[in-house]
């Protein structure tokens, strides 16, 4: 590893700053934006009342005595996933929703009025061409040969007729992307899920999708670390930092999903169940 | 042209799971062929599970620059929105609107439906083509609107429900009119929309706010509560071990499984549909599939209500809900209670509470357009587009349809319920219900 630049703090710091005024004008923007009308309807300000329902459903807590009682619930639950730090992760999940709202839809909703969708595209296919390469080592690591061919396929098929990766020809010639990461790497060998974790921005996980995210992050640190290399990039913290802030919008403009229209107050129960299911199917090959 | 990011098995798994009787893929995805054939799923359950494929659809208008639904949002003033709804404060629907005069269209989703749903998009982009200024609406059962608009703070009552919709709606024609010319106003709705429908045109009789040049129900429940109840009896358990949980199971593991053997590169409708062709389910779980997603909603529509109203029915009174409190526990309590026991423990209560004349019979007759059938006989204005194999009508209210509405109702023979709205047919039928004819 190269040492620190001098002034990289210096940098940095002023990379955050600038990075707080451009959120702070963002969310001036979002408010005024988003701000609809108000209406005056002195009957539908939901003032309480006094009425209670005759029957009531409440059930109260589990006493940890009745355990017996507690695994009984778990199985009735259609939704039951091991939670332990629940609040701290719902503290997370409204954090990210806000964030969410405030900053990384307007800004992807900007970044689709501003790029043409021919250059998105490109852009998209540029990342996930670099990608490849983690996905191999994936592949590789779980020990599955014909995932390992179809990548190096896309990858040379992608780099060369594709031209550096802005294109993706290999998908037309049926060699279709292969989702793999150091998460599911994990859970073929063997490692279980544990419990559920929201990390902040990123969204769902587990204990051991986080490891494997960080596994797949320094992964990346790496490879772009040669890359810049290869390409001769001088300004490093420019490069990095255009890089961070590129995938991550692109990785934003390429997820549909946005917080809290799922239609029930339950999205972060249902959410929290799909992502177990999903992971734990996965990697059950 | 999409990015193409390889999404992973847990978006398509999301939206999958969202899927069962709400089929969640967008009607703009796909320019697939247009195929000449009949609509392909005879069996009901199917067809209100998996919805009409793509080459089956309507082709709406392809535009150089596409045109999307506009979210605007009302707020009202005070309004008291528990802290965990802190997200929907405002009453959100979607308008788009021509740039010269034009008639007008309001649409209302079904069931528990958000104003952004695909069913919604569809008939907005449908009518949109047409030529009219059109305004999707949640249903009043949403949670959101729970939360944001409804005076009471309880849903599934139809004459509250109307009445919720009936003041939006005049927030929304002042707030376009100022800004657009509507040379006349109609309303349309699909499920227990189009229920709201026939209540909003028989009450705008008399208030006259609108003078609803059309109103167009599409598949219909003649009676809330019987329908209600038919899809809380197919989650019963059938002979002993066979739960709805394993019949979602099931769903889940059919998809995991054609989506390990199947390559494809991105799960767009048509791979969808490849999927529902190799689905192996029987009628039993697939009634379990639609009865759950329509427990879904109506334990949201609980929860919401329960806790708008401190009324102690899942949640205990005087609980102080913030956005870290686990909901685990009352989406499990909620999910257990039948619509029936809704009513009897909560709604009716609640409505004696307000008016003490209140008795259950009426309370039941109230949300059965049987209440308002010489109204729906003798408005030539009124039309009905619907299937005579919807799983949410009984033999004698498929009759009730039929007599009450003679000429005006187009009844397909296969559909369900809304299975086939996205069909060349269905929609052609919906488009010639809405043409004037004096």
């Amino acid at each position: 590893m190269k040492t620190a630049h001098p002034s990289r703090a210096i940098m940095t710091r002023s990379l955050i700053r600038s990075l707080i005024r451009l959120i702070g004008l963002l969310v001036c923007l979002c408010a005024l934006a988003g701000c609809g009308a108000t209406r005056t309807a002195p009957e539908r300000t939901l003032e309480k009342t006094p009425f209670r329902t005759p029957v009531s459903h409440v059930v109260t807590a589990p006493q940890a005595e009745d355990e017996a009682e507690q695994r009984k619930m778990k199985n009735v639950s259609l939704l039951a996933v091991n939670d332990p730090a629940e609040r701290l992760n719902r503290t997370i999940y409204t954090f990210n929703a806000k964030l969410d709202r405030a900053v990384l839809i307007p800004v992807v909703t900007g970044y689709e009025a501003v790029v043409p969708p021919q250059l998105r595209s490109g852009i998209a296919n540029g990342i996930s061409n670099i990608n490849e390469i983690p996905r191999l080592a994936n592949a590789m690591l779980q020990g599955d040969p014909s995932k390992c061919g179809i990548i190096v396929a896309r990858f040379v098929i992608n780099s060369t007729l594709g031209i550096g990766g802005l294109f993706d020809p290999a998908t037309k010639l049926e060699f279709y992307p292969q989702n793999e990461d150091f998460g599911q790497t994990l859970g073929v060998w063997g490692v279980p899920q544990g419990p559920y974790v929201v990390l902040p921005v990123y969204g769902p996980s587990n204990i051991r999708d986080s490891v494997g995210l960080a596994g797949d992050m320094v992964f990346a640190y790496y490879q772009m670390e040669y890359l810049y290399e290869l390409a001769e990039i001088g300004d490093r913290d420019t490069a990095r930092y255009t890089n961070t802030v590129v995938r991550g919008v692109n990785t934003r403009a390429g997820i549909p999903f946005r917080y809290y229209t799922m239609d029930t107050p339950f999205e972060y129960e249902i959410l929290r169940f799909a992502y177990t299911k999903a992971r734990q199917l996965e990697s059950e090959r | 042209m999409t990015a193409k990011v390889p999404a992973t098995f847990f978006h398509y798994l999301l939206t999958l799971f969202l899927l069962a009787g709400s089929h969640a893929f967008a009607a703009s995805s796909g320019t697939a062929g247009q195929s000449t054939g009949a609509y392909p799923f005879a069996n009901r359950y199917e067809a209100t599970v998996f919805g009409t494929p793509p080459e089956f659809r309507f082709q709406l208008k392809q535009r150089v620059t596409p045109v999307t639904p506009s979210v605007r949002s009302i707020s009202i003033e005070n309004r008291q929105v528990p802290e965990i709804f802190w997200y929907c404060k405002s009453v959100e629907y979607a308008e788009m609107l021509q740039k010269d005069e034009a008639p007008l269209i309001f649409i209302i989703a079904g069931t528990g439906g958000r104003f952004s749903s695909s069913k919604v998009e569809f008939l907005q982009r449908l009518f949109y083509d047409a030529g009219y200024h059109t305004v999707a609406l949640s249903s009043p059962t949403h949670f959101n609107y729970i939360a944001s608009l409804s005076k009471h703070g309880v849903a599934g009552y139809v004459p509250y429900d109307t009445e919720d919709l009936y003041t939006l709606m005049q927030w929304v024609k002042e707030d376009v009119e100022s800004r657009r010319k509507v040379s006349r106003y109609s309303v349309t709705g699909y499920s227990l929309g189009a229920m709201h429908s026939a209540f909003l045109a028989e009450r705008d009789r008399h208030e006259k706010r609108f003078n609803f040049d059309k109103v167009l129900l599409i598949n219909p429940p003649v009676d809330l509560f019987s329908s209600a109840t038919t899809f809380d009896s197919w989650l019963e358990a059938q002979n002993g071990n066979q739960t709805p949980q394993k019949a979602i199971d099931k769903f889940i593991r059919q998809f995991s499984e054609f989506y390990k053997s199947n390559n494809f590169a991105q799960l767009d409708s048509e791979v969808l549909y490849r999927f529902f062709t190799t689905v192996d389910m029987t009628d039993t779980e697939l009634k379990q599939l639609i009865g759950a997603s329509f427990r879904l909603t109506s334990s949201s529509m609980i929860f919401t209500s329960d806790v708008c109203l401190n009324a102690g029915y899942v949640v205990p009174a005087n609980t102080h809900l913030d956005t870290a409190s686990p909901l685990m526990r009352y989406f499990d309590t909620a999910s257990q209670i039948t619509f029936q026991d809704y009513f009897r423990e909560f709604l009716l209560p609640y409505l004696q509470y307000t008016d003490s004349g209140m008795t259950e019979e009426k309370a039941l007759a109230d949300c059965s357009l049987r209440k308002i059938a010489d109204f729906l006989r003798t408005s030539d204005n009124i039309r009905l587009v619907g299937n005579e194999d919807d799983p949410i009508l009984q033999t004698d209210e498929v009759a009730f349809l039929k007599q009450t509405f003679g000429k005006r109702a187009t009844l397909f023979a296969t559909g369900g319920h809304c299975g086939n709205m996205q069909y060349v047919d269905f929609a052609q039928a919906m488009l010639r219900a809405m043409e004037r004819q004096e």
